[in-house]
Protein backbone atom coordinates (compact mmCIF):
# COMPACT_ATOMS: atom_id res chain seq x y z
CA UNK A 1 0.00 0.00 0.00
CA UNK A 2 1.30 3.38 -0.91
CA UNK A 3 2.19 5.46 2.11
CA UNK A 4 3.54 8.89 2.72
CA UNK A 5 6.15 9.61 5.36
CA UNK A 6 5.50 12.48 7.72
CA UNK A 7 8.75 14.27 8.36
CA UNK A 8 9.82 17.90 8.68
CA UNK A 9 12.45 18.13 5.99
CA UNK A 10 10.78 16.20 3.23
CA UNK A 11 11.66 17.73 -0.12
CA UNK A 12 8.66 19.60 -1.41
CA UNK A 13 8.20 21.74 -4.48
CA UNK A 14 6.04 24.17 -2.56
CA UNK A 15 6.16 24.12 1.23
CA UNK A 16 2.77 25.83 1.28
CA UNK A 17 1.09 23.48 -1.20
CA UNK A 18 -2.10 21.96 0.08
CA UNK A 19 -0.40 18.58 0.41
CA UNK A 20 2.45 20.00 2.46
CA UNK A 21 0.13 22.04 4.67
CA UNK A 22 -2.04 19.01 5.23
CA UNK A 23 0.89 16.81 6.25
CA UNK A 24 2.32 19.44 8.59
CA UNK A 25 -1.06 20.01 10.20
CA UNK A 26 -1.47 16.27 10.66
CA UNK A 27 1.93 15.92 12.36
CA UNK A 28 1.12 18.85 14.62
CA UNK A 29 -2.18 17.20 15.60
CA UNK A 30 -0.41 13.87 16.27
CA UNK A 31 2.08 15.72 18.47
CA UNK A 32 -0.70 17.34 20.45
CA UNK A 33 -3.12 14.41 20.66
CA UNK A 34 -0.72 11.51 20.81
CA UNK A 35 -2.45 9.28 18.30
CA UNK A 36 -2.93 9.18 14.55
CA UNK A 37 -6.65 8.31 14.16
CA UNK A 38 -7.81 11.16 16.41
CA UNK A 39 -5.36 13.49 14.68
CA UNK A 40 -6.76 12.56 11.25
CA UNK A 41 -10.32 13.24 12.43
CA UNK A 42 -9.36 16.55 14.01
CA UNK A 43 -7.39 17.71 10.96
CA UNK A 44 -10.14 16.78 8.54
CA UNK A 45 -12.74 18.62 10.60
CA UNK A 46 -10.35 21.54 11.14
CA UNK A 47 -9.63 21.99 7.46
CA UNK A 48 -13.33 22.03 6.67
CA UNK A 49 -13.90 24.58 9.42
CA UNK A 50 -10.88 26.70 8.54
CA UNK A 51 -11.64 26.95 4.85
CA UNK A 52 -15.31 27.65 5.28
CA UNK A 53 -14.51 30.66 7.45
CA UNK A 54 -14.97 33.94 5.56
CA UNK A 55 -11.70 35.33 6.91
CA UNK A 56 -9.62 32.29 5.95
CA UNK A 57 -6.37 33.31 4.23
CA UNK A 58 -6.07 32.22 0.62
CA UNK A 59 -2.68 30.51 0.93
CA UNK A 60 0.98 30.74 1.95
CA UNK A 61 2.28 31.08 5.49
CA UNK A 62 -0.89 32.88 6.60
CA UNK A 63 -2.98 29.84 5.67
CA UNK A 64 -0.48 27.59 7.43
CA UNK A 65 -0.68 29.61 10.65
CA UNK A 66 -4.46 29.71 10.33
CA UNK A 67 -4.62 25.93 9.97
CA UNK A 68 -2.28 25.36 12.92
CA UNK A 69 -4.39 27.66 15.07
CA UNK A 70 -7.60 25.85 14.14
CA UNK A 71 -5.97 22.40 14.53
CA UNK A 72 -4.66 23.41 17.96
CA UNK A 73 -8.05 24.66 19.13
CA UNK A 74 -9.78 21.55 17.82
CA UNK A 75 -7.15 19.34 19.49
CA UNK A 76 -7.66 21.07 22.83
CA UNK A 77 -11.44 20.66 22.47
CA UNK A 78 -10.91 17.00 21.66
CA UNK A 79 -8.73 16.49 24.73
CA UNK A 80 -11.27 18.25 26.92
CA UNK A 81 -14.04 16.02 25.64
CA UNK A 82 -12.11 12.96 26.64
CA UNK A 83 -12.84 12.21 30.25
CA UNK A 84 -9.29 11.12 30.78
CA UNK A 85 -6.00 12.31 29.38
CA UNK A 86 -4.64 9.86 26.80
CA UNK A 87 -1.61 8.03 28.08
CA UNK A 88 0.81 9.28 25.47
CA UNK A 89 3.65 7.06 26.62
CA UNK A 90 1.62 3.94 25.99
CA UNK A 91 0.32 5.01 22.61
CA UNK A 92 2.40 3.26 19.99
CA UNK A 93 0.71 5.13 17.16
CA UNK A 94 1.99 8.45 18.42
CA UNK A 95 5.62 7.48 18.44
CA UNK A 96 7.93 8.80 15.80
CA UNK A 97 9.41 6.08 13.63
CA UNK A 98 13.05 5.13 13.42
CA UNK A 99 15.44 5.93 10.63
CA UNK A 100 17.33 3.15 8.89
CA UNK A 101 21.09 3.21 9.37
CA UNK A 102 23.91 1.08 8.03
CA UNK A 103 25.46 0.97 11.51
CA UNK A 104 23.32 -1.20 13.82
CA UNK A 105 24.94 0.07 17.04
CA UNK A 106 24.46 3.66 16.03
CA UNK A 107 20.90 2.92 15.00
CA UNK A 108 20.13 1.31 18.35
CA UNK A 109 21.57 4.25 20.23
CA UNK A 110 19.63 6.70 18.05
CA UNK A 111 16.49 4.68 18.68
CA UNK A 112 17.07 4.76 22.44
CA UNK A 113 17.55 8.54 22.40
CA UNK A 114 14.48 8.99 20.20
CA UNK A 115 12.31 6.99 22.58
CA UNK A 116 13.55 8.91 25.59
CA UNK A 117 13.02 12.21 23.81
CA UNK A 118 9.51 11.19 22.75
CA UNK A 119 8.62 10.12 26.28
CA UNK A 120 10.07 13.33 27.70
CA UNK A 121 8.20 15.41 25.11
CA UNK A 122 4.93 13.64 25.83
CA UNK A 123 5.39 14.17 29.55
CA UNK A 124 5.36 17.95 29.07
CA UNK A 125 2.10 19.81 29.65
CA UNK A 126 0.38 20.77 26.41
CA UNK A 127 1.28 24.47 26.72
CA UNK A 128 4.96 23.53 26.79
CA UNK A 129 4.83 20.70 24.26
CA UNK A 130 3.13 22.80 21.60
CA UNK A 131 5.88 25.42 21.83
CA UNK A 132 8.71 22.94 21.52
CA UNK A 133 7.18 21.17 18.52
CA UNK A 134 6.23 24.40 16.75
CA UNK A 135 9.78 25.74 17.12
CA UNK A 136 12.09 22.73 17.12
CA UNK A 137 10.16 20.38 14.83
CA UNK A 138 8.11 22.65 12.55
CA UNK A 139 10.69 25.47 12.59
CA UNK A 140 8.36 28.41 13.12
CA UNK A 141 9.69 31.81 14.15
CA UNK A 142 8.72 33.34 17.48
CA UNK A 143 6.49 35.82 15.63
CA UNK A 144 4.65 32.98 13.87
CA UNK A 145 4.28 31.02 17.11
CA UNK A 146 2.96 34.12 18.88
CA UNK A 147 0.35 34.42 16.10
CA UNK A 148 -0.60 30.75 16.19
CA UNK A 149 -0.94 30.57 19.97
CA UNK A 150 -2.23 34.14 20.41
CA UNK A 151 0.39 34.97 23.04
CA UNK A 152 3.07 37.67 23.29
CA UNK A 153 6.43 37.09 21.62
CA UNK A 154 8.16 37.50 25.00
CA UNK A 155 5.96 34.76 26.40
CA UNK A 156 6.98 32.50 23.53
CA UNK A 157 10.66 32.88 24.46
CA UNK A 158 10.25 32.46 28.23
CA UNK A 159 7.77 29.57 27.98
CA UNK A 160 9.82 27.82 25.28
CA UNK A 161 12.90 28.11 27.45
CA UNK A 162 11.12 26.57 30.44
CA UNK A 163 9.85 23.77 28.21
CA UNK A 164 13.34 23.07 26.87
CA UNK A 165 14.76 23.05 30.40
CA UNK A 166 12.09 20.52 31.38
CA UNK A 167 13.13 18.35 28.42
CA UNK A 168 16.77 18.73 29.44
CA UNK A 169 15.95 17.63 32.96
CA UNK A 170 14.04 14.61 31.67
CA UNK A 171 16.98 13.69 29.44
CA UNK A 172 19.68 14.37 32.03
CA UNK A 173 20.90 10.76 32.00
CA UNK A 174 20.97 10.61 28.20
CA UNK A 175 24.09 11.30 26.20
CA UNK A 176 23.02 13.50 23.31
CA UNK A 177 25.29 14.33 20.41
CA UNK A 178 26.56 17.79 21.16
CA UNK A 179 28.07 20.42 18.97
CA UNK A 180 27.95 24.19 18.91
CA UNK A 181 26.14 25.82 16.03
CA UNK B 1 24.61 33.99 40.01
CA UNK B 2 22.10 36.74 39.19
CA UNK B 3 23.88 37.25 35.92
CA UNK B 4 23.54 33.53 35.14
CA UNK B 5 19.81 33.71 35.90
CA UNK B 6 19.36 36.70 33.61
CA UNK B 7 21.42 35.13 30.85
CA UNK B 8 19.79 31.72 31.04
CA UNK B 9 16.40 33.24 30.29
CA UNK B 10 17.90 34.52 27.03
CA UNK B 11 19.64 31.33 25.95
CA UNK B 12 16.70 29.96 23.97
CA UNK B 13 16.31 33.28 22.18
CA UNK B 14 20.04 33.20 21.43
CA UNK B 15 19.85 29.67 20.03
CA UNK B 16 16.92 30.64 17.82
CA UNK B 17 18.53 33.90 16.61
CA UNK B 18 15.63 35.85 18.06
CA UNK B 19 17.62 38.31 20.20
CA UNK B 20 18.78 41.82 19.40
CA UNK B 21 22.44 42.13 18.46
CA UNK B 22 23.20 43.64 21.86
CA UNK B 23 21.51 40.88 23.85
CA UNK B 24 23.05 38.19 21.66
CA UNK B 25 26.48 39.66 22.35
CA UNK B 26 25.80 39.57 26.11
CA UNK B 27 24.82 35.91 25.94
CA UNK B 28 27.78 34.99 23.73
CA UNK B 29 30.32 36.64 26.05
CA UNK B 30 28.74 35.06 29.12
CA UNK B 31 28.61 31.50 27.84
CA UNK B 32 32.22 31.78 26.71
CA UNK B 33 33.25 32.39 30.30
CA UNK B 34 30.61 30.47 32.32
CA UNK B 35 30.85 26.71 32.16
CA UNK B 36 27.42 26.13 33.72
CA UNK B 37 25.54 28.33 31.24
CA UNK B 38 27.60 26.96 28.35
CA UNK B 39 26.50 23.46 29.35
CA UNK B 40 22.84 24.55 29.30
CA UNK B 41 23.39 26.13 25.88
CA UNK B 42 25.04 23.00 24.47
CA UNK B 43 22.35 20.72 25.90
CA UNK B 44 19.55 22.81 24.41
CA UNK B 45 21.29 22.85 21.02
CA UNK B 46 21.55 19.05 21.18
CA UNK B 47 17.87 18.68 22.14
CA UNK B 48 16.79 20.97 19.32
CA UNK B 49 18.82 18.92 16.87
CA UNK B 50 17.25 15.66 18.07
CA UNK B 51 13.77 17.20 17.92
CA UNK B 52 14.32 18.17 14.30
CA UNK B 53 15.22 14.59 13.46
CA UNK B 54 12.03 13.00 14.79
CA UNK B 55 9.90 11.30 12.18
CA UNK B 56 6.25 10.48 12.66
CA UNK B 57 4.24 7.43 11.63
CA UNK B 58 3.23 6.92 8.06
CA UNK B 59 -0.12 8.06 6.80
CA UNK B 60 -1.83 6.02 4.14
CA UNK B 61 -2.07 7.99 0.94
CA UNK B 62 -5.79 7.29 0.67
CA UNK B 63 -6.37 8.81 4.09
CA UNK B 64 -4.32 11.85 3.21
CA UNK B 65 -6.30 12.19 -0.01
CA UNK B 66 -9.53 11.96 1.98
CA UNK B 67 -8.39 14.78 4.23
CA UNK B 68 -7.06 16.82 1.33
CA UNK B 69 -10.33 16.53 -0.55
CA UNK B 70 -11.60 19.14 1.85
CA UNK B 71 -9.12 21.61 0.42
CA UNK B 72 -10.01 23.63 -2.64
CA UNK B 73 -8.19 22.66 -5.85
CA UNK B 74 -4.67 24.03 -6.04
CA UNK B 75 -4.07 26.62 -8.73
CA UNK B 76 -2.41 25.17 -11.79
CA UNK B 77 0.85 26.50 -13.26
Amino acid sequence: MSKLMLQPDEPCIDEYSHGALCRKSLVFAVQLLGNQPDAEDVVQASIEKALSHPKAPKGGVDLQKWLYRVVRNASIDHLRKQSRQTSLEDNVGSEPVGVASSNPEKQLEAERIRKKLTAALNSLPLHHRELVVLRDYHGHSYDDIADILAIAKGTVMSRLHRARLALREALSDTQLERGAE
Amino acid sequence: MNQCHDIQELISGYIDHELSQQKAQRVRLHIESCENCRKVYEDLIAIRKEMGQLQYPECEEAKLDRIMNELSPEPSG
